[in-house]
């Protein structure tokens, strides 16, 4: 993985990561300013039952009271109804009211010492009643007059406990403001946070997808060139091909029309040599000497064309397409053409020196001409009062490998003779077609010869050299794969 | 040997026709010998002067019906072993001596250019044939 995709990749889990981080901290601090908003509340609602409650309680003797002067003006008991349950009314208040206030002990002991004045209240309502079996104003008056001042002295102290509610009510949600403050500013600090990531990670995203665009763009662009190569490659191919192909056409009717031309000039050339031969036979003895003179020459002429057209021929024909490779013992080969050249061999009393040759994957009939045409190449050069000796050598050798080689082990057979030799700069030239280095009359031959063998080696990817000293010998080198298969 | 063997050239050159016609009157003066130059024509001139030739002397490449279609022809109607065929070409080609063979052609004789060995060749052929 390359560099800048890996810090990518890091910033994109760094990001991811951020979020998550100030996501949660936020939803800590949410809850956190819900429960403080909460427990405001609580205090506040704390507050309000609380004086509720006072007032309730208040309230209770409030409407004793009332029973109870309503009672000592009418005698009716009906108003006493109020003040019976008054009392069981006031403690359950006062019970709950300690409840309320548990927390606060300053509270705790108002309460109580307004539990204390609640009673004595109660003690002079009593006390109004009692004096209902004799009832005078004197004796009322003080009795109310003490319950007016306690029922004041309820109310200021109810006052004192309200006040002292609001006034924890106030430290207490002041307190908690102070907090919240924070909380919210901790909250715009984390939003702020949050936004930056966001603002960051579209960004990033945006960029990033702006880049895998260009990449892509780019790559686009790439595998187009690519196919457009292809195409253009393809096309050089093709052309290449047809090329080939036409060039195969060529080489093809090229050789079929040296074959068919060789082929056509035969018959009449045929019909000249017939026609002279019927002449000579049925005419001679009326020729004078000049033209028998002549004649001689027709004759000669025409039996050399023969030999040339012969010659073009088998140039011609040899050519891989007709023939076909099998495993061929070279000592067979080299048996068959001394066998074909032995009324030669005699005649010049040549001597042929081979050793044990190798066999090799060739065209039989093609190998034996290339011997053949060596060794015939060989008496016909040889010095005139020298009998021809001919060495055949083989030799292994191995080649480094390529194209055409399934097995790169070659063979190099040379051909040395005694003959008369030949100019060195004529090496590559005696292997051109009608090159000759002599005249007709001196030594007879057409120049086909060792084209034809320059030919057939090729024929079997070998390659074929030679190397002379004027009036000491020729060695002829022909290189040939041991198991070359034509395509 | 036949008393007076009827012989058929068939060729489209006037001068290989001449040439082995002069060896045959040279060698045999007895012989009858008729020319054709295509094989539509020498089927026409079987059919109309029966019987068949005892020898035939065939070219193989010819127009309107070459050697080896008359060959094909010729030996669903007669008896090759009656009326024997001999090729008579200037193709050295070993598949066609193959080909002709396999048709029921008895020898094969590639024209040549001297008299001489054409007159040695023919005495062969005649002496083998013609019995």
């Amino acid at each position: 993985m390359s560099p800048a995709k890996t810090s990518r990749i890091n910033i994109t889990y760094i990001s991811f990561l951020a979020s998550a981080v100030v996501i949660v901290v936020l939803t800590f601090l949410s809850f956190q300013l819900f429960n403080k908003q909460k427990s405001a509340t609580d205090l506040v609602t704390h507050t309000f039952l609380v004086k509720l409650k006072i007032e309730e309680v208040v309230s209770i003797l409030k409407e004793a009271e009332s029973g109870q002067r309503g009672y000592l003006l009418t005698d009716d008991t009906a108003f006493l109804q109020p003040y019976k349950n008054a009392e069981d009314k006031f403690n359950r208040g006062i019970s709950e009211l300690h409840t309320l206030v548990s927390d606060n002990a300053e509270q705790v002991e108002n309460i109580d010492e307004f539990k204390r004045l609640g009673d004595s209240r109660f003690t002079f309502l009593k006390g109004g009643l009692d004096l209902t079996g004799n009832k005078t104003k004197d004796g009322l008056i003080p009795i109310l007059t003490n319950g007016r001042k306690t029922m004041i002295d309820i109310r200021n102290h109810m006052q004192l406990i309200a006040d002292n509610e609001d006034k924890y009510l106030n430290e207490r949600v002041k307190n908690k403001l102070q907090a919240d403050k924070w909380t919210s500013v901790y909250i715009l600090v984390f939003s702020m946070i949050s936004f930056a990531v966001l603002l960051f990670s579209f960004f990033r995203l945006r960029n990033e997808n702006i880049k895998r665009t260009e990449a892509e763009i780019n790559t686009e662009i790439l595998e187009k060139k690519i196919t457009e190569r292809t195409a253009e490659i393809a096309a050089i191919n093709k052309q290449l091909t047809d090329q080939n192909y036409l060039l195969e056409n060529k080489n093809e009717e090229l050789n079929s029309f040296t074959f068919i031309a060789s082929h056509d000039l035969k018959e009449p050339l045929r019909k000249i040599e017939m026609f002279t031969s019927r002449i000579k036979q049925t005419e001679a003895e009326h020729f004078s000497p000049k033209s028998k003179e002549y004649f001689a020459g027709i004759l000669n002429a025409s039996s050399r064309m023969q030999n040339l057209i012969e010659a073009v021929l088998s140039y011609a024909q040899t050519n891989t397409s007709t023939h076909h490779f099998k495993q061929t013992d070279l000592n067979e080969t080299l048996r068959h053409a001394t066998e074909t050249l032995n009324e030669s061999i005699i005649n010049c009393g040549a001597v042929i020196n081979a050793s044990n040759l190798p066999k090799l994957y060739a065209v039989p009939e093609q190998v034996e001409q290339l011997f053949t045409n060596l060794i015939s190449n060989a008496l016909k050069y040889s010095k005139p009062d020298t009998p021809p000796v001919i060495t055949i050598k083989a030799e292994k050798t191995y080649d480094k490998p390529h194209e055409g080689h399934t097995n790169n082990a070659l063979w190099k057979i040379i051909f040395t003779d005694n003959g008369i030799g030949f100019d060195d700069k004529y090496k590559d030239k005696i292997f051109e077609i009608f090159q000759r280095l002599h005249g007709k009359t001196e030594y007879e031959g057409t120049g086909v010869g060792l084209a034809i063998c320059k030919k057939i080696v090729e024929n079997h990817n070998g390659s074929i050299s030679a190397i002379s000293i004027q009036g000491k010998g020729s060695s002829f080198f022909i290189i040939l794969p041991e198991n070359y298969h034509s395509k | 040997m036949l008393e007076q063997p009827k012989i058929l050239i068939i060729d489209d050159d006037k001068d290989d026709q001449s040439f082995l016609s002069d060896v045959i009157a040279e060698l045999y003066p007895a012989f009858k010998c008729n020319l054709a130059s295509n094989g539509q024509e020498a089927l026409e001139y079987i059919a109309a002067d029966p019987p068949p030739p005892d020898l035939i002397f065939l070219d193989l490449n010819m127009p309107v019906l070459n050697g080896f279609e008359f060959l094909r022809d010729y030996k669903n109607i007669y008896d090759l072993k009656k009326s024997k065929v001999i090729i008579y070409s200037t193709s050295s080609n070993p598949r066609d001596k193959e080909v002709t063979k396999n048709l029921g052609a008895a020898d094969y004789i590639t024209k040549m250019a001297d008299y001489d060995k054409l007159k040695t060749r023919l005495k062969q052929v005649v002496h083998e044939y013609c019995q």
